[in-house]
């Protein structure tokens, strides 16, 4: 199976945190195929700017924005992620 | 207001009948209040929660930035500015993206400012509180007062040099901002698209909970057990120097507006004068130390200071024309 890239981008604050937290419990639902990377700070900082983006944090699968802002919704996240593959 | 006085009866019910407080007392006003307080409050939040998700899903700060950034406005895109703000609910965690997002598709400085100040002074939830506790005149005050501010201070802070108090990372980083971009895919109009507002609604009003129960408890014990004249005779009420000390009051109490104004509520009721009140409530909910530590990472510390002093003066001389106004 191909692999899922999924980026948790922040600036470093406690929601991207916790957003990260639930992405990683997703990804580890789905499988193997699902590969987690987080960035924070000034990396993050420049990943928003690429994508064109003001809010942190945000989800991104294979280089598409799939969510901006925050949900603790595990459901959600994994339908995002799913839908944006 | 007639719509909440079922409300009204429940809280009597459970306050007179239920715990059986004796009528009149002080314990009885309190546990009143806060009944009634915060079933309204909490009926309201879940109310306009779903309302702002509608609005944040339709209206993002992405479109927002590339609207401001599509037409040449002539001083009209501070009115903007700072009206988006108001409307725009944003987390200060994201205070450093919009600022970088803006500069970067060559927005003026002083209109970032504008939606900076005003974004945290006005918003959906506090307007819907205002109208239900203090009525429509009020809140028109408040709304009209809380743009003003954001745009005369957008006025005075953008006339900074930029490359002298903004940090060099930031600017650079700026120049690589992708703007005008289709980033966000829209699904048509759908069940779902409802029930996905719903919870995130739902959630919203959930994580204010907390500061809504604060507040209208803080609230309820400055109504019951305060004295209804007691700050006409120990404030002298009219003095001059009450505005500027409850600002200054008010700067380290960083709070949400949803648990201020309950607050407000109650110091209005024992006597505080109105324009003192909101100039409380302004400060609480528009100096914050904390968003204060964040911009510090991507402005000079002496343009810190001008934009706190800019908006805390401005606050100041609303919170007098209000006083002046409903005397």
């Amino acid at each position: 199976m191909k692999t899922i890239q999924i980026e948790v981008v922040g600036t470093g604050c406690a929601t991207c945190q916790q957003l990260h937290e639930i992405t990683k419990s997703v990804a580890a639902e789905i499988g193997p195929e699902a590969n987690v990377t987080y960035l924070s700070n000034q990396d993050g900082m420049k990943r928003l700017m690429e994508l064109g983006l003001m809010q942190s944090p945000a989800l991104v699968v294979n280089g598409k924005v799939a969510m901006v802002g925050y949900s603790p919704s595990t459901q959600k996240i994994k339908a995002l992620i799913l839908e944006n593959v | 207001m007639s719509i909440f006085s079922p409300l009204q009866s429940l809280a009597d019910w459970l306050t007179y009948n239920v715990f059986s407080i004796q009528p009149g007392s002080k314990l009885a006003d309190s546990v009143n209040f806060f009944i009634y307080d915060g079933l309204k409050i909490l009926l309201l939040l879940l109310v306009i929660n779903y309302t702002m998700a509608v609005i944040r899903y339709y209206l993002p700060l992405e479109k927002i930035r590339d609207f401001l950034h599509s037409h040449k406005w002539y001083g009209l895109d501070y009115l903007l500015g700072s009206s988006f703000g108001a409307i725009t609910p944003f987390c200060s965690c994201s205070s450093i993206p919009l600022f970088v997002g803006f500069l970067g598709a060559g927005i003026p400085i002083g209109v970032t400012f504008a939606f900076l100040i005003t974004s945290p002074l006005i918003n959906e939830a506090a307007i819907v509180l205002f109208i239900g506790l203090f009525g429509l005149k009020i809140t028109m005050f408040y709304v009209v007062a809380g743009v003003l501010i954001g745009v005369i201070g957008g006025l005075i802070l953008g006339r900074v040099n930029v490359k002298k108090h903004i940090s060099s990372d930031i600017l650079e980083m700026s120049k690589s901002a992708k703007f005008n971009g289709q980033v966000f895919q829209k699904t048509a109009f759908s069940r779902d698209l409802l029930s996905t507002w719903w919870s995130e609604g739902l959630t919203l009003t959930k994580k204010l909970i907390p500061y809504v129960l604060i507040g209208v408890g803080l609230g309820a014990a400055i109504h019951g057990f305060v004295p209804q004249d007691f700050f006409e005779h120990t404030l002298n009420s009219g003095a001059w120097w009450t505005v500027p000390l409850a600002v200054i009051v008010a700067v380290p109490l960083y709070s949400n507006a949803v648990a201020v104004i309950p607050i407000m509520q109650a110091l209005v009721s024992v006597g505080v004068p109105m324009g003192t009140a909101l100039a409380f409530m302004m400060a609480t909910v528009g100096l914050s130390l904390p968003e204060a530590l964040i911009l510090k990472k991507v402005m000079s510390i002496k343009l810190l200071a001008m934009y706190f002093g800019v908006v805390t003066i401005g606050i100041i001389i609303i919170g007098y024309a209000l006083n002046i106004i409903f005397q």
